[in-house]
């Protein structure tokens, strides 16, 4: 009988307490206190964070744009001619010559560049006679050759 | 925050004005154009490009070659160059732009009206081709064009 009234005394502990922690009040209180005492940790700092990311992002574009978009592929040798015979005539002039072809057959990359051939012969002709296209495979230096044998 | 939203409006535009050159195709090109004569009167090398020599000799049967002139052009996207050569022939280079990543040159070499060669070549990046052929004292022309440097 002793042990049954523990028991019940409990349960009714158990339900005081769990009504006063329920009650909207201590709800509110418990709420408000969290607000006060830890709001800063809910606020975590996402426009700074936000704000570094994009500007790292664009130091390393305006770094490797230039990179990708353009690599010297060896130093530009100064015109330093050597004349014998026919002089080469010492400036480049501009002469306005007939429209550029409307459309060159390029056939597009079926495989990675690194395996496309670095200089395609689109076009070729001429009126002088035949007209042989040669591509030396070399690995440092690839060439293509187009040859003309006139009167031929 | 305004401060930040002022901060992420410029940073934005960096990025577009920073990510402008991928996106954009090339608007001129550069060629270098060296013209060699190749003869069997002699056996004298005038090469100011070593690494050319090797391959020359290989590709070619001439005993001499000289080196007679060298020419830098840039090439803007539409438009022609002349380049006049010895022996009164002269190689018109017109850059055509980019398609699929390859840069389109156009070389036509002539002389007195008649076209030697007429072609176009489509480089990936960088290439080397040599026009070869069109008689020049007692030898022949070779000209060498590196694009896209």
């Amino acid at each position: 009988m002793s042990g049954r009234s523990d028991q019940d005394i409990s349960e009714i502990y158990r339900g005081y307490l769990r009504a006063e922690l329920e009650a909207p009040e201590v709800e509110r209180a418990k709420k408000r206190f969290v607000l006060e005492n830890f709001g800063r940790l809910h606020g975590f700092p996402v426009w700074p964070v936000a704000c570094f990311a994009t500007a790292a992002a664009a130091v390393l574009i305006f770094i490797l744009a230039p990179l990708v978009h353009r690599v010297p592929s060896g130093v530009v040798v100064p015109a330093n001619v050597t004349m014998r015979g026919a002089p080469v005539a010492p400036a480049v002039e501009r002469t306005a010559v007939s429209p550029a072809l409307p459309q060159a057959e390029v056939v597009p990359p079926a495989v990675p560049d690194d395996e496309l051939p670095s200089v395609v012969v689109t076009r070729v002709e001429s009126d002088m006679g035949q007209v042989m296209v040669y591509k030396e495979s070399a690995k440092d230096h690839p060439m293509t050759i187009i040859w003309i044998f006139p009167g031929r | 925050m305004r401060w930040t939203k002022v901060l992420a409006a410029g940073l934005m535009g960096a990025l577009i004005l920073g990510t402008g050159p991928l996106m954009g195709a090339q608007e001129s090109t550069k060629v270098l154009v060296t013209v060699l004569r190749a003869s069997n009167e002699g056996q004298d090398f005038n090469l100011e490009n070593d690494a050319y020599r090797d391959e020359l000799i290989k590709l070619f049967s001439y005993t001499s070659y000289h080196q007679i002139g060298q020419r830098y052009a840039e090439i803007p996207k539409g438009d022609s160059q002349t380049v006049m050569l010895p022996g009164d022939y002269e190689m018109i280079l017109t850059y055509q732009g980019e398609e699929n990543g390859r840069l389109l040159l156009r070389a036509i070499i002539r002389k007195s009206g008649q076209q030697y060669v007429n072609t176009v070549l489509s480089s990936l990046k960088t290439g080397v081709v040599c026009l070869g052929g069109p008689p020049l004292e007692n030898g022949v022309m070779i000209i060498v064009l590196e694009m896209g440097f």
